[in-house]
C-alpha cells in the first residue's frame, strides 16, 4: 500500500510524526522556569556590588526587572521601580534591573535621563535573559527565599501597578 | 524512484518555506526596530486620523496594525 507520494503508508506517517515532534520541541520555552521552581543562581554584579540574586543578605524577595533603553514601557516602569524601592526595601525587597541593551552609551544616557535608585546590572550578551526565555521587554520575575520562583509579568502598563504590588506585598507577607 | 524524488522535492521545499520560521528575534534583538526611522507611517497622529475616518466610512475597525513598537510588550 502506497500513498499518493509513492511512498508506503507508515513511513509516510512516520515522517508526519517526525515534523509534528520537531516543530512542538522547536516551539516550548528553552529553559523557562516554572512558579515555585528554584531558579539558577545569578552571579551576575549589580550596581551596588552584590550579585543579582544574592545567597545572603538583608532580602526576602528579589524583584528582577529585564529592561533596555529603546523600550518605551521600559522608561514607564523605572519611577514605579523606584518608588517600590523606596517603599520596601526596609521590609527586604530587592528590586534589581537588568539591562539588555548591547551598547553600554545608550545605558548611561537612559541612566542619566532616568535616575535608577534601585540597583542596574548590564547583560549585553543576554545570557541571563536567555536563561529565563525572556519573550517581552520588559519583563519582571518575582523570587523569593530559597530562590523560588514566585511570578513573573511581562511588559508594563501603568493599569498594571496595582496589582504587581499587591502580589508583591504579598510576597514579603505584608497587608497591602 | 519516481515518486521517491516527488517526496524529496516536496521535503526541500518545505524546508525552504519554513526555514526562516524558527529564528524570530528575540525581545532584546528587537532595538533596531523600535526606532522612529523603522516606523512604517510617519506621523502616528496623522495615521490614527487617518485610519479613524476609514474604518467610519467602512464601518468597520481593527486589522489595520499592530500594537507596539517592536519590543513585544503589548
Amino acid at each position: 500500500m502506497t500513498s499518493s507520494l509513492g511512498l508506503p503508508h507508515h513511513t509516510r506517517r512516520m515522517c508526519l510524526r517526525a515534523g509534528a515532534a520537531w516543530l512542538a520541541v522547536g516551539s516550548l520555552p528553552l529553559s523557562a522556569s516554572a512558579m515555585g521552581d528554584a531558579v539558577p543562581p545569578i552571579t551576575l554584579q549589580a550596581s551596588d556590588g552584590e550579585p543579582v540574586l544574592p545567597e545572603v543578605g538583608p532580602w526576602r524577595v528579589t524583584y528582577i526587572d529585564f529592561w533596555a533603553s529603546w523600550c518605551a514601557p521600559c522608561k514607564l516602569s523605572f519611577p514605579w521601580m523606584n518608588e517600590m524601592h523606596d517603599k520596601w526595601s526596609s521590609q527586604g525587597l530587592r528590586v534589581v534591573a537588568i539591562n539588555l541593551d548591547r551598547n553600554q552609551a545608550d545605558v548611561l544616557r537612559f541612566l542619566q535621563q532616568n535616575p535608577a535608585r534601585f540597583a542596574v546590572a548590564l547583560d549585553p550578551g543576554a545570557v541571563v535573559a536567555k536563561r529565563f526565555d525572556i519573550q517581552a521587554m520588559p519583563t519582571s520575575i518575582t523570587i523569593g527565599p530559597n530562590r523560588a520562583m514566585l511570578f513573573s509579568h511581562r511588559g508594563f502598563r501603568l493599569q498594571d501597578r496595582q496589582d504587581l504590588e499587591r502580589r508583591i506585598s504579598g510576597a514579603l507577607g505584608l497587608k497591602s | 524512484m519516481k515518486h521517491n524524488r516527488r517526496f524529496v522535492l516536496v521535503l526541500v521545499i518545505g524546508g525552504f518555506l519554513t526555514a526562516c520560521s524558527g529564528t524570530l528575534p528575540k525581545p532584546w534583538e528587537k532595538d533596531l526596530l523600535a526606532k522612529p526611522a523603522m516606523a512604517m507611517d510617519s506621523d502616528t497622529l496623522e495615521q490614527r486620523f487617518l485610519q479613524h475616518i476609514y474604518t467610519s466610512k467602512e464601518n468597520s475597525a481593527g486589522g489595520a496594525s499592530v500594537g507596539g513598537g517592536g519590543c513585544g510588550c503589548n
